[in-house]
């Protein structure tokens, strides 16, 4: 079985999960830029953080056979600050065609505020303008459901954006038909604490099908960690659904969502079961 | 460490702020007992992920061939239902209350 694990902070993790994960048959992730668990002072802070998700992260992975690839933003957490964000805006361009860039991720909102709205609307004109994939973060716990109606308000109401380009993830039980019924791909983060469990990911597949959807681990510097992710999928054939259908969840789909990127090289293998 | 050295956190040391005093950081990092409040602050995610999960196993065996006679009759879930209940009911020894509703009468 072969896995990709399509959202993970490598920044954050150890070599240990390097190794666990190419053990596990992990051959592919995707790092989007993320909140460091602290906020930055300078843009120059995330011209370096940028740095290392493209040209140190992608070697570090390497070793362990892992295809390495990233996504650049700035975080909604520390798009509050509206001045240092435009600043962090303005270094993204140039690296767009990077080989191991993506997209523009993981851009959305984190406490809905006015601040973040306007940096969210301005990263999604980045995107747009520079006919990028979007990577979305939802917010967490009591903040999600609002927070994702508003995310995809915008996105809808930018006829550029096309929704099949968008991962709209961490959705859980209440958010995942407001990405879906609207054309978007969902992401289902299995991080027991303040998203789901492989259990409850498993029930949200077998409600909602396999299509467009991907498992991700998420994994950072909090509670969590790349064999969530394997972990589901062992919940997944437990339920009696087969390696099939496993492999199209746990590998193809990352690949036909990355794969509208000419930068991804992956493809789907075997035959899809639906 | 001394109670009375003075020294600078590396971002008060970036930002040119105060000395932070050694007790400060005994206060941060040596709370001793926790109150109620801090208790519930360090643990309600967990209680909250706990409780979304036993919804979803519920909604998990309602679904499936038979869930709802299951979900009507079994007296194991009866016992879940009644157990729920008590936690909210109950003022103390939720637990021992709750082993006792799951125990051979």
């Amino acid at each position: 079985m072969k896995f990709i694990d399509p959202h993970i902070h490598c920044v954050s993790r150890t070599t240990d999960d390097y190794q666990y994960m190419a053990r596990c048959g992990v051959v592919a992730v995707s790092e989007p830029a993320f909140w460091a668990g602290y906020d930055r002072s300078t843009a120059s802070s995330f011209g370096d953080y940028f740095r290392h998700l493209l040209d140190v992260e992608p070697l570090r992975a390497a070793k362990y056979g892992i295809d390495h690839y990233a996504w650049l933003c700035i975080n909604a957490k520390e798009a509050e600050n509206v001045e240092l964000a435009r600043e962090v805006i303005k270094l993204i361009p140039p690296l767009l065609d990077h080989p191991r860039v993506l997209g523009v991720g993981e851009i959305g909102l984190n406490k809905n505020t006015a601040n973040e709205i306007k940096i969210f609307e301005e990263q999604v004109e980045m995107a747009a303008k520079y006919d990028q994939m979007i990577l979305i973060h939802t917010p967490h716990l009591q903040d999600k459901h609002k927070g994702t109606r508003i995310i995809t308000d915008i996105l809808k109401n930018d006829k550029r954006i096309k929704p099949h380009r968008v991962l709209i993830d961490h959705c859980e039980e209440h958010t995942i038909r407001i990405a879906r019924e609207n054309g978007f791909w969902s992401g289902l983060t299995v991080y027991p604490v303040t998203k789901v469990t492989p259990q409850r990911g498993c029930d949200i597949l077998e409600q909602f099908g396999t299509d467009m959807i991907c498992v991700n681990s998420a994994s950072d510097w909090g509670e969590s960690g790349p064999s969530n992710l394997t972990d589901t999928y062992l919940e997944f054939r437990r339920r009696g659904n087969s390696e099939e259908a496993a492999t199209d969840v746990f590998y193809n789909n990352p690949c036909r969502f990355f794969g509208q990127s000419p930068k991804w090289k992956l493809k789907p293998i075997g035959m899809a079961t639906g | 460490m001394n109670g009375s050295t003075k020294f600078r956190a590396v971002s008060q040391f970036l930002q040119g702020s105060d000395e932070t005093t050694a007790e400060d950081v005994s206060s941060r990092y040596n709370r001793g007992m926790r109150d109620a409040r801090q208790i519930l602050d360090q643990t309600y995610l967990e209680m909250r992920w706990r409780c979304l999960s036993l919804a979803a196993d519920f909604d998990r065996i309602e679904r499936a061939t038979g869930g709802a006679d299951v979900i009507a009759n079994d007296p194991r879930l009866a016992n879940l239902r009644e157990a729920m209940k008590m936690i909210g009911d109950q003022s103390v020894s939720r637990a021992e209350f709750l082993q006792m509703i799951l125990s051979d009468k």
